[in-house]
């Protein structure tokens, strides 16, 4: 065992949190309300339903950012350094 | 002619990064199999996500919208830029280290060491392969289709199928996965860059976006700009195929190729940037398509049913061949027949049975030659994407069935898997062409390949996340997504005659399985219309955790060795 296996993990708080995130990001992708009708065009051609979509896909980049700078697994890349294949 | 020549300088092109990467190569089974593990994070995004998308990607989400609207975005895109990235976060960065730790090189060989077992890891490596073929098909269907539309048939089907495959075997077989990588990178970047030019040239071709929608909002095509045309349950089990991905062996690989594992971190934030790059405006520009007369007109007459129409009406037929063609403008009076509202309903019905080729049809009627030659091309990285799968079936091949049942030499494992490329483009090249025509891309592979690979998700977050679980439980996953796969192949053989007469007809009910309806060209999961993979996910989750509740753990040095971290 390595030292780096010490490290303080990700709080418990703030994987409850991530994973909050995680599945609001997946709810707002189920939106069911707003199915048979093209609702409002944005600039005067893009469907409700496709800037909605578009609108989740970029707050699933900052969903990925906010993994990757408060939950990184560093002690992953710790133990592949110091440990020695087979 | 000038598109289909650009297209061939790219394969060109393509060819000699395979031959240049192939010079500097080491040598070696890490070296040609995982690029000696030395990609840096610039390359490992970009071919990541180049490996992820394929001629379904482009041509099938396309082809799909042009048939049942926006809705297809919702479907596979938003849902891929939230559960791949996060796949990646949680399993492809363990994968990595694991890889590096212990020198695995596939997927079977970490399960094979994980769970301490040796013959069930071989029929896992049958059941991916068969698995991947289909996907690898896909290419060379994709490639074939490209050239054929780029060239105006000058280049036909099975030769531009030819092509593709002598291309791509070429440069896997020489540049391994560091020719792969380098050549997946280029494609990525052409197809953001040329693609992004192209969409706005095509959107001002046909006259600005504003004035199609307006079009499609006022008629009967309302609802390609809403989802009205899919199920419910159907858009809520696509939630589980981006699962797939990390499952499919070419991705799980290339997991393990990276230097470093900081690699990961920009490749998790900019994937979904990526997705909305590249399938926004395929699936947007396949909904603006239903709405041109003359781009309907062209697929319509190039269906494989257009001949029946043909006999029925001549004259029509002939019409529709000159509007096409572009001969007569659609407001030309002669050419207001086929706007008769049961003349453009049969259109649209010819036209939805060729949907796979909308976006070569835009290219060739509206985007100048020397555009559409370099869309053309980058449409053609994006079906090449099955270099990476021929790759990751050979590496498997090699390590997991030639090496581990007694091939030691490096050298032989290399060559091993080089005729093992040799082989699998043959199979795949002979399959492409008896299936062409018969089976939708996009339903092949949500099918086959798919469906099947997210049914085997639970053996990674098991082998990963679950000190628990077992050989037995993995095999017992195994044959319940083996059987299912087999069960409902046949069951939608056998029920060809339930099939209702077109997608968007409601399924129906198979007598003998209450639970089971048989759709256009699928079987779906309740009345509620889940798609199969649903309940192969939920069984394989469940088989994988109650077998290993009852069968014998992995020995402790095995499980200390991969959870020391915990």
């Amino acid at each position: 065992m390595t030292e780096s296996n010490h490290r303080p993990r990700t709080p418990p708080v703030l994987t409850a949190l991530l994973t909050f995130i995680f599945l609001l990001v997946l709810f707002l992708r189920h939106d069911y309300w707003q199915w048979d009708t093209p609702g409002y065009l944005l600039f005067g051609f893009l469907p409700v339903g496709l800037w909605w979509q578009a609108g989740v896909t970029l707050l699933a980049t900052l969903m990925m950012a906010l993994m990757v700078h408060l939950a990184w697994p560093s002690h992953l890349e710790d133990q592949a350094a110091t440990d020695h294949p087979r | 002619m000038l598109p289909a020549l650009i297209v061939f300088l790219y394969l060109t092109i393509v060819l000699y990064v395979g031959i240049f990467a192939f010079r500097r190569s080491r040598g070696g089974a890490e070296d040609f199999f995982l690029a000696n593990r030395s990609l840096g994070p610039f390359v490992f995004l970009l071919s990541l996500f180049g490996s992820n998308m394929t001629a379904f990607s482009i041509l099938g989400s396309s082809g799909l919208s042009f048939r049942i609207g926006i809705g297809v975005f919702g479907l596979l895109a938003s849902i891929s830029a939230i559960v791949i990235p996060m796949s990646l976060f949680l399993i492809g960065a363990r994968l990595w280290s694991i890889g590096k730790r212990f020198g695995h090189m596939t997927q079977v060989q970490i399960f094979r060491d994980r769970w301490e077992m040796k013959h069930i890891g071989t029929l896992i490596f049958i059941l991916e392969a068969l698995m991947l073929v289909p996907y690898i098909i896909i290419g060379v269907m994709g490639g074939g289709e490209t050239l054929e539309g780029i060239s105006s048939g000058f280049v036909p089907y099975w030769l531009g199928g030819l092509i593709v495959a002598l291309v791509v075997m070429s440069y896997v077989f020489f540049g391994g996965m560091r020719g792969t990588a380098w050549v997946n990178t280029l494609q990525t970047l052409m197809f953001l860059v040329v693609g992004a030019i192209t969409f706005i040239i095509i959107s001002h071709a046909i006259g600005g976006f504003r004035q199609t929608t307006e079009q499609l909002a006022s008629g009967p095509d309302v609802r390609l700009l809403t989802r009205a045309a899919i199920p419910k349950g159907t858009y809520f089990s696509y939630a589980l195929i981006p699962l797939s991905s990390i499952m499919f062996p070419h991705i799980a690989i290339f997991c393990l190729t990276a230097q470093k594992m900081t690699s990961f971190r920009k490749t998790v934030i900019f994937y979904p940037i990526c997705i909305m790059l590249t399938w926004l405006p395929a699936i947007f520009l396949g909904v603006m398509a239903a709405g041109q007369p003359r781009i309907v007109a062209a697929l319509a007459s190039k269906s494989p049913h257009f001949e029946d129409f043909r006999k029925e009406d001549p004259a029509a037929a002939d019409l529709v061949r000159e509007v096409a063609a572009g001969a007569i403008p659609i407001d030309n009076p002669e050419a207001l027949i086929l706007q008769q509202p049961h003349l453009k309903a049969r259109l649209k019905i010819l036209a939805n049975s060729n949907s796979d080729g909308v976006m070569l049809q835009m290219l060739s009627t509206y985007a100048p030659g020397l555009l559409a030659g370099l869309l053309g091309a980058a449409i053609m990285a994006c079906v090449m994407a099955s270099d990476s799968q021929i790759l990751a079936l050979s590496t498997m091949w090699a390590e997991d069935v030639y090496h581990f049942y007694g091939g030691q030499s490096e050298t032989a494992r290399v060559w091993s898997a080089r005729a093992f490329v040799v082989i699998c483009t043959i199979v795949a090249y002979i399959i492409a062409l008896s299936v062409h025509k018969y089976a939708n891309i996009f339903d092949l592979a949500v099918q086959y390949a798919f469906s099947g690979y997210t049914a085997l998700a639970p053996l990674m977050i098991a082998a990963l996340f679950w000190k628990g679980s077992t050989k037995h439980g993995a095999l017992a996953a195994t044959l319940w997504v083996f059987f299912t796969l087999l069960f409902v192949t046949a069951l939608q053989y056998h029920t060809q005659n339930l099939a209702p007469p077109s997608p968007a007809a409601p399924p129906n009910p198979i007598p003998g399985f209450p639970t089971l309806y048989r759709e256009f060209n699928r079987i779906v999961f309740t009345q509620h219309r889940f798609l199969i993979v649903l309940p192969m996910f939920l069984g394989s989750a469940f088989l994988m955790f109650f077998v290993s509740l009852f069968t014998k753990k992995p020995s402790q040095q095995t499980i200390s060795r991969y959870f020391n971290d915990q």
